[in-house]
């Protein structure tokens, strides 16, 4: 079944990202390489979520849905948040 | 339906939130009464089941179908997922704050040239004691538990897991055994939260509260308000088990647990963000 599939690549990625982010210091990886390297593997996770457990691959038109729930609310809210990074 | 039964569950609805603000009122203002918060926290979940098993019995004994009288031309879910897209803005405002805030005062980053004047500033003009990133009592990542929160990762990932299954059992009308995978979810995310309690626990033990410099406010912040959606995602996941159990979903195309699905998932997403963000960074 591809939900047992999900649930092992979810779990897989998981060991991963737990791995890199305790050892990260002892190999040396500065905290931005970090940083890069946990998030993809975040929004990797998330993705699988959305699209198969979310069912948003069997939906009509996926690319809207995902668009109009996650990508537009992120687009307007994101830059406000992340504001104070711009201010010296 | 009867109309009366919708009047009347708004009313009951109407004293529910006033309990839980109260309660939270109690719990959240300096020198609050927290036996009458949790108290009035308590009442709100009775008064919550109570109002909603009410409607749940008054939809089953109906004959009609859930939809009767409904007419629409939107996409299937359109109302959960426009709900769900509030929820993004809300959680993208939370955890993206937050994380500015770590880029601008955390010395790991290389950021604070620029943001901690921008900050102490801002709390200066407030009159505001400004503690920096671990605040005095050095409250930093690394006093987390990893191990035990990826175990806690990885019951919500499972909870996820038993809950499509859920809704595959909900889709071809099996009401009892979409009922029993309900329940095993709704018993995974208790786990979780009592964990997560535990955890909290550990931590004021400690001496690590809110108050412990802005790692310790933005932690709190973020993962208590995911462990709130997860309380009411444990409700509404019972109450949905005991309407399948009622036979609600005994016939084919019951679109509710999928909905309620929905809302199950977009919490695990949040805490696998939070999860990178918050633990292992």
């Amino acid at each position: 079944m591809v939900y047992t599939k999900v649930l092992a690549a979810l779990a897989v990625a998981t060991i991963i990202e737990v791995i890199v982010g305790t050892n990260a210091g002892a190999w040396g990886m500065g905290e931005w390489t970090k940083f890069i390297i946990l998030f993809a593997i975040a929004i990797f996770k998330a993705s699988l979520i959305i699209a198969f457990f979310m069912h948003v691959k069997y939906e009509p038109k996926p690319l809207y849905l995902v668009l109009l729930v996650f990508g537009a609310p992120m687009a307007i809210t994101l830059p406000i948040a992340l504001f104070p990074i711009f201010f010296a | 339906m009867s109309d009366d039964h919708v009047s009347l569950g708004a009313f009951f609805m109407g004293i529910s939130l006033f309990l839980l603000g109260g309660g939270i009122k109690e719990l959240v203002v300096k020198d609050g009464n927290t036996t009458l918060g949790f108290g009035l926290l308590g009442l709100w979940i009775v008064s919550f089941v109570v109002f909603a098993f009410m409607q749940i019995r008054a939809r089953v004994s109906s004959d009609k179908p859930d939809n009767e009288g409904v007419t629409s031309n939107l996409p299937k879910n359109t109302w959960m997922w426009l709900f769900l897209s509030s929820e993004v803005v809300f959680f993208t405002m939370l955890i993206g704050l937050s994380f500015a805030l770590r880029l601008t005062v955390d010395p790991k980053f290389g950021l604070t040239g620029i943001g901690a004047g921008w900050l102490g500033h801002v709390h200066d003009s407030l009159n505001l004691k400004y503690d920096g990133w671990v605040g005095n009592d050095n409250f930093a990542p690394e006093d987390l538990d990893i191990i035990l929160t990826t175990v806690n990762t990885f019951l919500l990932i499972i909870s996820s897991y038993t809950m499509v299954i859920a809704v595959e059992h909900a889709h071809k009308g099996e009401g009892r055994k979409a009922s029993i995978f309900l329940l095993i979810t709704a018993g995974i995310g208790a786990t979780f939260l009592g964990i997560q309690i535990s955890e909290y626990i550990a931590l004021f033990n400690e001496g690590f509260d809110p108050s412990a410099g802005l790692f310790g406010a933005t932690f709190f912040l973020q993962t208590g308000f995911h462990g709130a959606h997860v309380l009411v995602g444990i409700l509404l996941l019972i109450l949905m088990a005991i309407k399948g159990f009622m036979g609600g979903f005994d016939k084919p195309g019951n679109n509710d647990v999928e909905i309620v699905g929905l809302y199950w998932h977009f919490v695990d997403l949040v805490w696998v963000v939070l999860f990178t963000l918050v633990y292992l960074l």
